[in-house]
């Protein structure tokens, strides 16, 4: 005797797939993804910063040398510059390795899932004992594939939660401590050159042996290479403004983190990110102006 | 006697930049009534202390790693856990791929049908390796 699975795709299917999408949409976390994919771009526009504490290091040796006439530049100390350079490097990348994992937890690639196969394959007919008519074939393909989803989504879910919760803390500190490297040491060191440049001009200016086209020549030099550290040091801090960004919105992520998505979490994350990309936006400016 | 913090030895750096140009202005402002000797003086006391700023701004950012070392190992380990997690999720796609292949044969199967037989066998083994 023949096995009739009964499924009628108008009665009680109808209300129990609303049912399984709804659920689904719940789990969409691709605004967290997305806000994710922004810092990463954020922390490799690290690599595009073209100063260093070494580069630092080699344009005060470089000066030092200049105004002690000194056509070599030898006494160059710059292991200890090296050094803060390998810690800045190593906070980046830590984050970035973070913000990619969660980026890709959380994106499109994860909790939904290709079962069009299944449609091909599970097609109408009799097999053994059991027959499947072409609605039910087509309305088994699609439950399968809503319920896989579904599994993953919470799951990814549950997972994209823990992990931003445990992250937050050692995250806050490695974005305050980059940023801190970044603004208040790299932006002090070139703060210590912007003087050491205008105390070097300042007497080439002044050289009353110089002729006045000399001491044109050394202002206009000035200005020139003073409006490049200014750039410089904007640039530092555009850099250290996004680093601030980011860390507002993986705080409101772990605040929110219960409520991920609600359409005013969405709605805040989506601001941050609108605002980082700005910062990457205003960094680019400034690199190709300069 | 405790070590300076990297935040505390900024403080300082910033400091003797602050120290550096007080004597910066000083000299640039009474340049013409100073002799040159005390003019060289000034200046290397400016140098000095702009190098003493430099150098404590360098230890600053190097000592930030005794600060950020715990988190830095704790986020490594979060990422590790999320690429894990991320892996698991990602096998789901594959496992269904499998499955689907698995369906497919079972169906030429059942249709007796020997090309489709070896069709969908070849499908099955093709994604097995695809996916190991």
């Amino acid at each position: 005797m023949k096995t009739y699975i009964y499924l009628n795709p108008k009665g009680s299917w109808h209300l129990l797939l609303l049912l399984v999408l709804l659920l689904c949409s719940c789990v969409n976390l691709q605004h967290v993804s997305d806000y994710a994919t922004t810092s990463t771009t954020q922390l490799k526009t690290y690599d595009a910063l073209g100063y260093s504490f070494s580069q630092a290091c080699d344009d005060a040796c470089g000066i030092m040398a200049l105004r002690d006439l000194q056509l070599m530049t030898t006494d160059c100390h710059c292991a200890a510059d090296s050094t803060a350079d390998s810690v800045t490097t190593v906070i980046c990348k830590g984050l970035k390795t973070y913000f990619d994992a969660l980026s890709k937890l959380s994106g499109k690639e994860t909790g939904k899932y290709k079962t069009s196969g299944f449609s091909k394959s599970l097609q109408a007919g009799s097999f053994g004992s059991v027959t499947i008519t072409k609605p039910q074939a087509t309305a088994y393909t699609q439950l399968a594939g809503l319920i896989t989803d579904v599994i993953a989504g919470f799951y990814k879910h549950q997972k994209v939660r823990e992990y931003i919760n445990t992250a937050n803390a050692p995250v806050q500190e490695l974005l305050q401590a980059l940023a801190f490297n970044i603004r208040d040491n790299l932006g002090g060191k070139l703060k210590a050159q912007q003087a050491r440049l205008q105390s070097l001009y300042f007497d080439l200016a002044n050289d009353s042996v110089a002729t006045q086209y000399e001491r044109t020549k050394a202002i206009q030099d000035y200005h020139a290479t003073a409006q490049t550290l200014k750039t410089k040091a904007a640039e530092l801090e555009v850099f250290a403004k996004g680093l601030d960004k980011l860390a507002k919105g993986h705080q409101k992520l772990y605040e929110e983190r219960e409520r991920l998505t609600l359409a005013a979490c969405k709605a805040v994350l989506t601001e941050y990110s609108d605002q980082v990309n700005d910062l990457v936006d205003a960094f680019n400016k400034l690199k190709n102006n300069h | 006697m405790a070590s300076l913090t990297a935040k505390q030895l900024t403080e300082l750096a910033n400091d003797f930049l602050g120290m550096a140009q007080s004597v910066g202005d000083y000299r640039y402002l009474h340049f013409g009534k100073l002799t040159k000797a005390q003019n060289k003086q000034f200046s290397d006391l400016h140098w000095s202390l702009l190098n003493y700023a430099d150098d404590l701004f360098t230890q600053s950012a190097t000592l930030v790693m005794d600060d950020v070392e715990n988190a830095l190992a704790q986020i490594k380990t979060i990422s590790q856990e999320m690429t894990v997690s991320y892996k698991q999720l990602t096998k789901v796609q594959k496992a269904i791929d499998i499955a689907t292949a698995a369906v497919t044969l079972g169906a030429a199967i059942f249709s007796k049908n020997p090309l489709a037989i070896i069709d969908a066998a070849d499908a099955l083994i093709n994604v097995w390796k695809e996916s190991s």
